[in-house]
């Protein structure tokens, strides 16, 4: 039985990236930024820290090829905040236009129990051997639908449909008034003056 | 600019009871404004989102359906003889029937059981009924605005506005205070409202150039990049250039207008301008199908009796109605003159050249003129004053009561009217009263009067609104099945006789 730590690794914004289209070279990314928590004085220990890894492992259930996965590592972890960054393409086939029930992530913190011993040659016992702590489970994508709990910012390029058809719904087309209202807003104005903003930006 | 008719429907033309004419056409409005655009050639390379909008912003100046007299005649070929088809002469000047697009009814009619993306338009015309004698064709003229350049000049105003507003948020989060840098994360908060407009003028702008595959999806998507829950200072960065390019994109449909008009002055103009930059699209359309305000022998077969409505375009009757209708021949010659009345049974009169009488008795039958040669069947042959053809004056005014006093008349005819109550019994007298046969018909190949439905064409692979349009095809009402509430486009086909409300609209029940 391996030993719990208490820190744990909560994602608090996830990026997509890429593109649906055939023809783009942009190469598939998720982008995990995670706040650490409960990391103890110990943990940040700076002798201590290079044995402390970050994990996040991500798993991907498409419906053609089923259960695929990457582990990335990160030692810093000294700012509470961490950022992984997936290509994805570099451990698998990977495309965004293949529909994908399920993308989630696992994290958690672990220690190098092993490297240490090493290092220090000193015996530790099985029940220190990859200690890790709370394993946080995110869904990105579930049941094929983004996981609309969770900060997710969709970078990815505009999916173009296969065939024409003018897509799934119809733009209003017209000139809508602006929102401006108590929360701070880029613009004060609120309704379309004709004026057109005074031109191009640069 | 391309110009075609195919755009439109037959004139499907039909009359009620009273006489007067409804009719219905079908129309495919945004092919029609987008193909007889002056930039039809740019609007070619966008998105049926982009066309939808175009055809939405052609504004229709004016509207109108003219009726007017005709005659079929042949036309000439070069050789000046006459030849196949015939064509309408335009001899006679137009009467206004409609002159506003209001003044028709849409009817959401459903075709082969899912909407055709065809406007049909319906309504009647209920100064037919006045006319006494003639056929006429309907003439429609269409004015519009081409829609192409009022759909950009929108498009770039919400554009500009937007790349303003996203200038002004990133000008924001400059300050260390509105922004955490080690999160890459804002601290103050736009209003999502804001945001969601700001990404949809995007997407919407985005769906101008290129087919989406779920457009609700891309709203999301952008408004992800601006958000203030999770958006950073890259994220808006990177929407702020795809803004960029798609107003880039914008800016140069102007530029290729080739009209001198500049990205910020179209922006620039107010929005109710008269717009000098969009040339105004003329739509002008003669519908080939052609009325007579005759009935045809006299007789016209009703379905609804006691049923339909008086103007407002084509009836609609219920599923129920339509399957409950039976049919009663309605005889119109109770309008007749007694002259008339004689004259559709068969018998004739002499109008003679002499008043002597007493030569009358001697001279040949060959030396009367038959006022059959001015109103008969035959009459079609001979030229005059004929019942098919255009007369000196309006056919409406002149009868052949005109020519011959209506007393005398019927003092003529009074003392052989009552033993008229059947040609067959009708005795002919021997001297100045000509009996003359009705004409014999060929028989025709019987038609079983039969209710069809208007459906999609089967033999057309893309169901396009052209094939729809052009080669319209009509099924047995029997092998219709639709959804309760459906409207559909019926015709009573009962061959060659006369029906009143021909076509007309059944609900499902």
């Amino acid at each position: 039985m391996t030993c719990k730590l208490q820190p744990k690794i909560i994602p608090y914004r996830i990026i997509l990236e890429g593109s649906f289209s055939a023809t783009t070279s942009l190469v598939p990314i998720i982008t995990i930024e995670a706040d650490i928590n409960n990391l103890t004085t110990l943990l940040g220990d700076e002798e201590l820290s290079k044995y402390i890894k970050a994990i996040c492992d991500i798993r991907i259930d498409d419906t053609t090829n089923p259960t695929k996965a990457t582990q990335l590592k990160n030692a810093d972890i000294s700012s509470n905040i961490i950022s992984f960054d997936a290509n994805l393409l570099e451990t698998m086939y990977f495309d965004w236009r293949v529909p994908h029930t399920d993308i989630l992530c696992e994290t958690y913190i672990m220690v190098d129990t092993v490297q240490m011993s090493e290092d220090y040659n000193i015996e530790i016992s099985d029940d220190y051997k990859n200690m890790k702590g709370e394993v946080e489970r995110t869904y990105i994508i579930q049941g094929g639908e983004i996981n609309s709990d969770l900060t997710i910012m969709d970078s990815r390029e505009v999916a173009e449909a296969d065939t024409g058809g003018g897509g799934g719904g119809s733009p209003s087309g017209e000139e809508s008034d602006s929102g401006g209202g108590g929360e701070a807003s880029p613009s004060s104005e609120e309704s379309d003056s004709g004026g057109g903003g005074g031109g191009s930006p640069s | 600019m391309k110009k075609s008719n195919s755009h439109f429907s037959d004139l499907m033309i039909t009359k009620d009871t009273s006489g007067n004419a409804d009719f219905i056409f079908g129309v495919d409005m945004d092919r029609m404004m987008i193909d007889n655009s002056a930039y039809s050639a740019l609007i070619e390379n966008m998105t049926d989102t982009a066309k939808r909008q175009i055809a939405l912003n052609s504004e229709i100046l004016s509207f109108n359906i003219n009726r007017r007299q005709v005659k079929k005649e042949k036309s000439l070929n070069s050789l000046g003889s006459p030849q196949n088809p015939e064509v309408f002469s335009d001899e006679t000047i137009s009467h206004p029937v409609l002159t506003s697009i209001n003044d028709m009814n849409e009817v959401p009619i459903r075709v082969s059981g899912q909407s055709s993306g065809i406007r049909y338009l319906t309504a009647s015309d209920t100064g037919l009924s006045k006319q006494t004698a003639g056929t006429y064709q309907y003439e429609l003229s269409i004015s519009t605005i081409d829609g192409f350049v009022p759909t950009i000049k929108k498009l770039l105003n919400r554009l500009y506005r937007t790349s303003n507003d996203v200038s002004t948020y990133l000008a924001l989060l400059i300050a260390p205070e509105n922004y955490d840098s080690n999160r890459r994360k804002s601290k103050i908060s736009i209003k999502k409202s804001k945001t969601d407009e700001m990404s949809k003028t995007y997407v919407d702008a985005v769906s101008y150039f290129k087919n989406m595959d779920n457009i609700s999806s891309e709203y999301k998507r952008a408004s992800s990049l601006i958000a203030s829950r999770g958006a950073t200072k890259e994220s808006i960065g990177e929407f702020q250039k795809r803004l960029n390019s798609v107003i880039s994109k914008t800016e140069a449909l102007i530029f290729k207008t080739g009209t001198g008009a500049t990205p910020d002055g179209v922006a620039n103009q107010p929005s109710n301008s008269s717009l000098p930059n969009s040339p105004i699209v003329e739509i002008k359309k003669s519908f080939n199908n052609t009325v007579s305000v005759e009935c045809k022998d006299g007789k016209y077969v009703d379905y609804f009796q006691g049923k339909g409505k008086v103007g407002g375009g084509l009836n609609i009757f219920t599923s129920t109605e339509v399957k409950n209708k039976k049919p009663k021949t309605i005889y119109i010659d109770s309008s007749l003159t007694s002259l008339e009345m004689l004259e559709s049974r068969g018998v004739t009169f002499n109008v003679y050249r002499s008043l002597d009488l007493a030569s009358l008795k001697k001279s040949p039958i060959e030396d009367k003129t038959s006022s059959e040669k001015f109103i008969g069947l035959s009459a079609e042959n001979i030229g005059g004053l004929l019942k098919d053809d255009l007369s000196i004056k309006d056919l409406s005014d002149a009868s052949v009561a005109d020519l011959v006093s209506i007393n005398n008349i019927n003092m003529a005819v009074s003392s052989i009217t009552p033993k008229l109550s059947s040609v067959n019994n009708f005795q002919a007298p021997n001297d100045n009263i000509t009996k003359v046969m009705p004409r014999i018909t060929t028989p025709s190949t019987a038609i079983t009067p039969q209710t069809m439905v208007l459906v999609a064409p089967k033999n057309s692979a893309t169901k396009s609104s052209e094939s729809m349009l052009m080669s319209p095809e009509w099924k047995p009402i029997e092998e219709i099945v639709d959804t309760k509430g459906a409207v559909v486009l019926c015709k009573q086909d009962d061959g060659s006789a006369e029906v009143a409300n021909g076509y007309f609209l059944m609900e499902m029940k």
